[in-house]
């Protein structure tokens, strides 16, 4: 009886130790390109475990679940919906990449960390300098995108350039914002916000900068070919490596309150030569 | 009546039939094809109609994404009104995503809906070119799309009515083209592949009409051209079996005219016979009679010259019943050497003197004649009917007559325009032609020359010509004339004549024999036994025995005669005995004689010829023959012949 008793406890003991069988929980969205080429930017130390889930291959994952059992010492989440995923967790570290609402869920998230996807407003700023525009329309959410937008103003009276905005909360919202800067902009700055950008008003922007004639900067190469001008295209593995850097330093035991969210870095600008032509634009 | 023959012939024709059935099946062939097509084409165009519809639609509503999507209504309205300027457009609808009516134009005219219209709704979503911002920033390639509202325009049914009737019109009249097309083709087809086989029914027609001569063209190879080419064979087989039918059928004619010809010349032959024999009977009797008279009377007294002139015109008579028995080839035809040329030199002196003023003779005689065997009285009678029917056809009028003598050559080609059924072997031949150009003859006439008694002149008898045919015949010549009315007659008489015969040295004319009535030389004697069954012949016959130096005793028949032979067998030096008498004929009667005594010396008289009598004698010939009306001298010399071989 006091063998059956002491195996019981040893038991209890020993099996959640055979559960935090891993240290990190790469938790992604969906099997996607672009993801995968993140994690290329990843080297995950061998000493490290890891086990990967991607949500898109179940119908239902209870997320919060999984890591109270298994305990991971990191989550990674890639992509929005991950990110989504994991909002309710707040004892373990979180590292997000390739997720637009990082900034959003950072508010109420202490735990959460890691690589955002837009870029620097510099880099679009010198862009427009190269342009020769003075006066750059945005659309925006704020509650999505006053950050950036704080940022860019910034930016922007450094360069002397002036940032005409206009705030929407909703997407039905853009069009009619669109047909108020008409002949009050010199370019259009379409930010990575998907309140202000959206698949039925993508297309007005391009509509907008092709009938008053002014050049609109993106944020993805898939644009250039629908009417963009220019756009800064990320570097989605140096994402990754931005992000390994941060997982590195997590796992050794450093504070997720040292690693903010920071920008991408590597990103790119590309043009669509023959947008800039029909638009006198100097070329780059 | 012929239009309507030729209908039937036309509609019953290989022809008709098939472009019958050719136009029938390309109409129905057309009927099928134009429903298809109409079919086919309406339902195209209502397919295009919907089509060009459901593609408006699409357009309209592509164009109407931004709008719909930020609710600008005024701008949906402009754009609806904008898509229902287009013609028949009977209704624009915008609607939301749940349905709910945002604008509604109709054009100026149109008040609401109605039910004869077609519509098309398209669905106004997002682009599905471009990526949501996730998307773009991930690479994703999945695309949301999301559904904004509904278009759907109306359009009236009466344009689609109009191209489908123009459809049906255009159909229905290709159609008609394309099958008038087809039919005329298959028309001018048909008559052209028809044409061989019309071509073989007109010639198989106009063989059946008996025109064997008549050949098929063969313009092809194909079957009507090999059949034709085997009816032509056949046709040619025909021909030639037609030919020889011909031929057969003309041999087969010309034999039954020779039957008829021999059998006509028998009767005559028989009948002729019969009145010879008793004429020459009765002739005897009064010539013996005459002659027996005048012996008891001066020459220079008036009865004596009575007696000549009936003795002249007896025998007249005895001629005519010779030429009848020449016709028959009965006459009596003593063959002898003749010069040709003589005989027509001395003839044409007569005719010279005895014709008128207006005939002229010329004379064309060969020198290279040879002598020919004939009968110099029968050759003299052709000479003479010949030059006088010469002369009375040129009548009056001034005219020639051409005598021509010479040597011919003739094949059996040459000999078969003979008009003697019998023909000559070939070889050469002694001719005699005598030509005038006188009135000439018709056909009608030539047809009938030598029919015996045909003439044509008044005083004729009609048995001139008809000797003339008999006495060649019997000398085995050939006859040709060639007349021609108002132009003249050329007869031509050929006469054969051996090879490499000299010609005739002499011309000179032969001294005539004369047969004066003289009193027999009394060198004669014996017994002579008299035989005829005619009691005033056989008065006679004694009569002229008796005044030859004989005694003479008689018998009336055969039998009496070989009776009285035998009861003076030794006695008897000459028997006179008559061919045809009752009881027994002088042919049997001869042989009991000879029966009785071999070398027994018997004269046949006859008023047949020695021809005759020589085809009827199967065993040993009479010693001599005398062949009535005879005369005392002739009795004289042939009893004379016989008893002293003479």
């Amino acid at each position: 009886m006091r063998r059956l008793i002491l195996f019981i406890v040893a038991l209890a003991i020993t099996l959640p130790t055979l559960a935090h069988a891993y240290d990190v929980l790469l938790l992604q969205s969906r099997r996607d390109p672009g993801y995968e080429e993140v994690l290329k930017g990843f080297t995950f130390d061998q000493n490290h475990t890891l086990r990967k889930l991607v949500l898109a291959d179940y119908a239902e994952v209870d997320v919060v679940r999984i890591v109270r059992e298994e305990r991971p010492r990191l989550i990674l989440v890639v992509g929005d919906a991950a990110l989504t995923a994991t909002r309710t967790i707040r004892n373990i570290p979180i590292v997000s990449v390739m997720a637009l609402g990082i900034h959003t869920q950072k508010a109420s998230q202490p735990n959460l960390t890691g690589v955002g996807m837009s870029t620097e407003p510099d880099q679009y700023i010198s862009t427009f300098q190269t342009m020769k525009t003075r006066r750059i329309g945005v659309i925006y959410n704020p509650a999505k995108s006053a950050w950036y937008l704080h940022l860019a103003r910034k930016a922007a009276e450094e360069a002397g350039i002036q940032l005409v905005t206009r705030e929407v909360s909703a997407p039905r919202e853009t069009i009619g914002q669109l047909t108020t800067l008409a002949d009050k902009v010199d370019a259009l700055w379409m930010l990575p916000d998907s309140t202000a950008v959206t698949i039925e008003s993508i297309e007005a922007y391009f509509h907008f900068g092709q009938q008053h004639a002014v050049p609109v900067v993106s944020f993805a190469p898939n644009y250039l070919g629908l009417g963009a001008a220019a756009i800064v295209e990320l570097d989605r593995v140096y994402i990754g490596r931005q992000a390994d850097a941060m997982v590195s330093q997590l796992l050794k035991g450093s504070a997720i309150a040292n690693f903010p969210v920071i920008f991408p870095k590597g990103s790119t600008v590309k043009t669509n030569p023959s947008v800039l032509k029909h638009l006198s634009t100097p070329q780059f | 009546m012929i239009q309507n023959k030729r209908w039937s012939n036309f509609r019953n024709s290989f022809q008709f039939k098939l472009f019958s059935i050719f136009s029938i099946l390309t109409f129905l062939i057309s009927c099928l094809l134009c429903i298809l097509y109409i079919v086919s084409e309406t339902n195209k165009t209502r397919h295009n109609a919907n089509e060009l519809l459901k593609l408006r639609a699409t357009q309209l509503a592509t164009s109407i994404r931004l709008p719909l999507y930020g609710g600008d209504n005024d701008l949906l309205r402009q754009l609806a009104e904008q898509a229902a300027q287009t013609p028949t457009t009977h209704a624009v609808i915008i609607s939301a995503q749940d349905g709910k009516v945002i604008v509604e134009v109709f054009p100026k005219g149109q008040t609401g809906h109605s039910a004869d219209v077609i519509s098309q709704t398209a669905e106004v979503r997002s682009n599905p070119l471009v990526d949501s911002v996730e998307s773009a920033m991930t690479g994703n390639t999945d695309k949301p799309d999301t559904r904004l509202g509904f278009v759907r325009i109306e359009q009236e049914r009466a344009d689609l009515s109009h191209a489908l009737h123009k459809v049906i019109v255009l159909s229905i009249s290709m159609a008609i083209v394309f099958w008038l097309s087809v039919t005329l083709l298959c028309h001018l087809v048909l008559r052209r592949v028809t044409r061989s086989f019309n071509v073989l029914v007109q010639g198989v027609e106009t063989m059946q009409n008996g025109n064997f001569s008549a050949r098929i063209e063969i313009s092809s190879d194909d079957e009507p051209g090999r059949a034709a080419r085997a009816i032509n064979n056949l046709a040619a087989a025909l021909q030639q079996s037609s030919a020889e039918n011909s031929r057969l059928q003309d041999e087969r004619m010309n034999i039954e005219r020779q039957m008829l010809n021999a059998q006509k010349l028998e009767s005559l032959g028989v009948m002729a016979g019969g009145i010879a024999h008793d004429y020459n009977n009765l002739l005897q009797s009064i010539l013996g009679n005459i002659e027996m008279a005048s012996l008891k009377l001066k020459a220079d007294t008036e009865p004596f010259e009575f007696l000549a002139n009936a003795t002249k015109s007896g025998k007249h008579a005895a001629q005519l019943t010779n030429m009848m028995l020449t016709y028959i080839s009965k006459g009596h035809i003593i063959k002898k050497e003749l010069n040709l040329n003589e005989l027509v030199q001395e003839n044409s002196e007569m005719l010279r003197t005895a014709a008128t003023a207006a005939v002229s003779i010329e004379l064309a005689l060969s020198e290279e004649l040879p002598l020919v065997m004939a009968d110099e009285a029968h050759l003299q009678q052709v000479v003479m009917n010949l030059i006088t029917n010469a002369a009375e056809s040129i009548d009056k009028h001034p005219g020639l007559i051409k005598l021509s003598t010479g040597i011919q050559r003739c094949d059996q080609a040459c000999l078969n325009a003979s008009l003697l059924s019998e023909k000559p072997e070939p070889g050469r031949f002694a001719f005699l032609e005598v030509s005038d150009n006188g009135c000439g003859m018709n056909k009608d006439t030539l047809d009938h020359i030598f029919d015996p008694f045909f003439t044509t002149k008044f005083t004729g008898r009609g048995l001139g010509m008809s000797a003339v045919m008999g006495i060649i015949r019997g000398h085995h010549g050939a006859l040709f004339v060639e007349s021609e009315p108002g132009k003249g007659t050329t007869f031509k008489a050929l006469f054969p004549i051996p090879e490499n015969t000299p010609p005739a040295m002499s011309m000179k004319a032969a001294p005539s024999s004369h047969e004066a009535s003289t009193l027999p030389e009394q060198s004669l004697s014996g017994i002579a036994l008299v035989v005829d069954d005619e009691k005033l012949v056989l008065k006679i016959g004694v009569k002229m025995v008796t005044l030859c130096g004989f005694t003479v005793i008689t018998a009336c028949d055969g039998a009496e005669a070989v009776a009285t032979f035998k009861e003076h067998a030794d006695e008897i030096a000459v028997v006179l005995m008559d061919l045809t008498m009752p009881n027994m004929d002088g042919l049997t009667a001869m042989s009991e004689i000879y029966r009785i005594r071999p070398d027994a010396k018997i004269i046949l008289s006859s008023g047949f010829n020695e021809d005759e009598l020589g085809e009827r004698i199967t065993g040993q010939p009479p010693a001599g023959f005398i062949r009535k009306p005879y005369s005392l001298n002739a009795l004289k010399e042939e009893i004379r012949r016989v008893t002293q071989g003479s």
